[in-house]
């Protein structure tokens, strides 16, 4: 038997046997709200924006080792792989945060990998990390301080937040963030909506002053603890920067999204990259083979 | 739940208070003394005449410093306890300019200069424990606690040696501050200029903390250095400079009780001011105008316990069971409205 509960409400409950995966999705998001998102195409010339080069960091129980890939402009790359591979450190090292042990990560020519106290540039990277509780919010900070967190160095020193408060419930609004309280603590919001939170902040979800689009979107696990609808709706937006010409570095346990949308799959294995094949060459079978260790 | 929470606020400020009493009465009346008369002395010797009232606001003075230097460090989630060694390196150092003061220097220069000097002891013996902490990770607690004992020792050195004064007759203490280096003292009494300065101190800090983009920063890093790390906060910076401050108040602290209540630099001038105020830090829950009121108290509770010894004929160490069930009220109401979210 399987329930669907929607919203608070038993909204049906029927025999799992027989039941395909489409009317389940259906089932669970409502028929007007299933949209899937579209997918860019991919660019024609290949202006590399982001060049990662032998990039090592980690320890004896996790690490990656001699890392390298491009991404160009507009270019979406996905990264297969079992969680647990190494996924957490490679984004946390292209992304600046952890000072990796060897090789760089150069973004428009300008390297970006942490050395010092600080991280280089982070106005131009737009991050969202795997586990946003440990990894991207302040708890016990409200929705609105979250959501400005990486403007907060550039504020005022008497602070004004002036119209953040309107901007912060637009940008809860935007991205479907439950309750849509400023004064809420991150802390306290759900998995999905702490997900969705997180993606307000880096996805351009506050609507002024907000960053040009930034020069490398990193997404891990971007739709974890989402339903089908807001998971297509993360990826409209995530997808939508690599039209604008972001280049999108995009971590994903699902097979399936990864050979719809991802220009090309490399696979993580071990901390290693294995192999990367174009989304023309990719099927199932090679990539579920190579997330094993296949060669 | 009103939408006052200033009103709320000071209702649970008067049942902590309450609960408080009831818990000296007990005790009181374990001794077999009648509670509210004993209650009453306790009062009195606190509060009871100019002398008393005056004498618990000198003790409440280094209490009252000593808090705030806890509390800023604590904002970044430091648990500095190394406010006794930074009172004594604030009172070495401060005396050591003093000491070296041109003879005809007027009060408005040798004052600041003594304030500062003490100051900036105080932050070197904060920012050491700091620059090891953001640097190589250092444990803060254990570097502070350590410091204690070499700041303390520092000063017997000090006394005991080369700033010995030879007119002490073997004393060991050092020569007295001139008269321009002494804090102004009021009402003639012991009561000096450290008071204003803490309280001023603690009120500005308390805007600078929770108006500006430094305290929001502080928070953020509070609460997750690395997403502060990755919104371009540099949090090895601010543990350096929150340590340093927490340091440079305890060394005001120290200073002022030298210059002020010693007038000479002395072994052991920190007395237990060091750890009473991180209790009161604690207590307040950082928060840096309810140090306020509970450094008053703890003020009152020691300085009445002199006065109880004579007229209760009850030992002294009564302050340290009245302490303790302050300690008690307060952090049990605290843990009571977490728990029931009130």
């Amino acid at each position: 038997m399987v329930a669907v509960l929607r919203q608070g409400r038993l909204i049906e409950e029927k025999a799992a046997e027989g039941l395909t995966s489409s009317e389940l999705a259906r089932l669970m998001v409502g028929e007007s709200n299933l949209r899937k998102a579209d997918r860019i195409p991919a660019p024609t010339a290949l202006k590399p924006r982001l060049e990662v080069q032998g990039l090592s960091a980690g320890d004896a129980f996790d690490s990656i080792e001699n890392i390298g890939f491009t991404i160009a402009a507009g270019e979406i790359l996905g990264i297969a792989g079992v969680s647990g591979n190494g996924q957490g450190l490679l984004a946390d090292a292209v992304a600046g945060l952890l000072r990796p042990a060897a090789g760089e990560v150069i973004l428009d020519g300008e390297p970006i990998h942490r050395e010092g106290a600080v991280r280089a540039d982070y106005r131009r990277v737009s991050y969202i990390p795997e586990r946003p509780l440990q990894n991207a919010v302040a708890a016990e900070l409200d929705l609105m301080v979250n959501l400005h967190v990486k403007k907060i160095t550039e504020f005022p020193f008497w602070l004004r937040w002036g119209s953040a408060q309107q901007n912060t419930e637009k940008a809860l609004e935007g991205f479907d963030v439950r309750p849509r309280d400023p004064r809420r603590k991150a802390g306290q919001l759900s998995g999905g909506n702490l997900q969705k939170l997180v993606s307000a902040r880096e996805l351009g979800g506050l609507p002024s002053g907000s960053p040009d689009v930034p020069g490398l979107v990193i997404a891990c696990y971007p739709t974890m603890g989402l339903d089908v609808s807001a998971t297509q709706a993360i990826y409209a937006k995530l997808f939508g920067y690599a039209s604008k010409g972001s280049a999108v570095l995009w971590i994903s346990e699902d097979l399936d999204d990864l050979l719809t949308y991802a220009h090309r799959i490399a696979v993580l294995f071990h901390g290693k990259i294995l192999r990367t094949i174009d989304h023309e060459n990719a099927d199932r079978n090679t990539i579920g083979a190579l997330m094993m260790g296949a060669e | 739940m009103t939408n006052r929470p200033w009103l709320r606020e000071t209702a649970w400020a008067i049942g902590t208070a309450l609960l408080f009493l009831a818990l000296c009465a007990g005790f009181f009346l374990l001794l077999g003394k009648h509670p509210l008369e004993l209650i009453w002395q306790v009062a009195l010797g606190a509060f009871g005449d100019k002398y008393s009232a005056t004498e618990t606001l000198v003790k409440t003075t280094p209490i009252l410093f000593c808090a705030l230097a806890a509390a800023v460090p604590a904002r970044l989630g430091l648990l500095s306890v190394g406010q006794s060694g930074q009172f004594y390196l604030g009172a070495f150092v401060g005396t050591f300019f003093v000491l070296r003061f041109p003879a005809a220097t007027p009060a408005f220069i040798a004052l600041p200069a003594m304030l500062l000097c003490a100051g900036a002891g105080g932050a070197a013996w904060g920012l050491v424990p700091g620059f090891l902490r953001a640097r190589v990770g250092v444990n803060e607690t254990l570097t502070t606690l350590l410091f204690n004992y070499v700041g303390s020792l520092l000063v017997d050195w000090a006394v005991y040696g080369p700033w010995r004064d030879p007119n002490n007759l073997g004393w060991p203490a050092s020569p007295p501050f001139p008269e321009a280096a002494k804090l102004p003292s009021y009402l003639g009494s012991r009561l000096h200029a450290g008071l204003f300065i803490a309280i001023a101190l603690a009120v500005g800090l308390h805007v600078l903390l929770t108006r500006t983009r430094w305290g929001l920063m502080l928070r953020v890093m509070k609460s997750n250095r690395k997403v502060a790390e990755s919104a371009g906060m540099r949090y090895g910076l601010h543990v350096v400079a929150v340590m340093a401050m927490g340091g440079a108040l305890a060394g005001l602290a120290g200073i002022c009780e030298t210059s002020a209540i010693q007038g000479r630099l002395q072994s052991g001038v920190a007395a237990n001011y060091g750890i009473t105020g991180f209790l009161v830090a604690w207590m307040a829950g950082q928060h840096l105008i309810k140090i306020l009121p509970l450094a008053l108290v703890m003020g009152a509770i020691i300085s009445a316990s002199d006065a109880l010894q004579l007229f209760a004929e009850l030992p002294s160490a009564i302050a340290v069971v009245m302490q303790a069930m302050l300690f008690l009220s307060v952090l049990g109401i605290a843990g009571w409205r977490k728990r029931k979210g009130v």
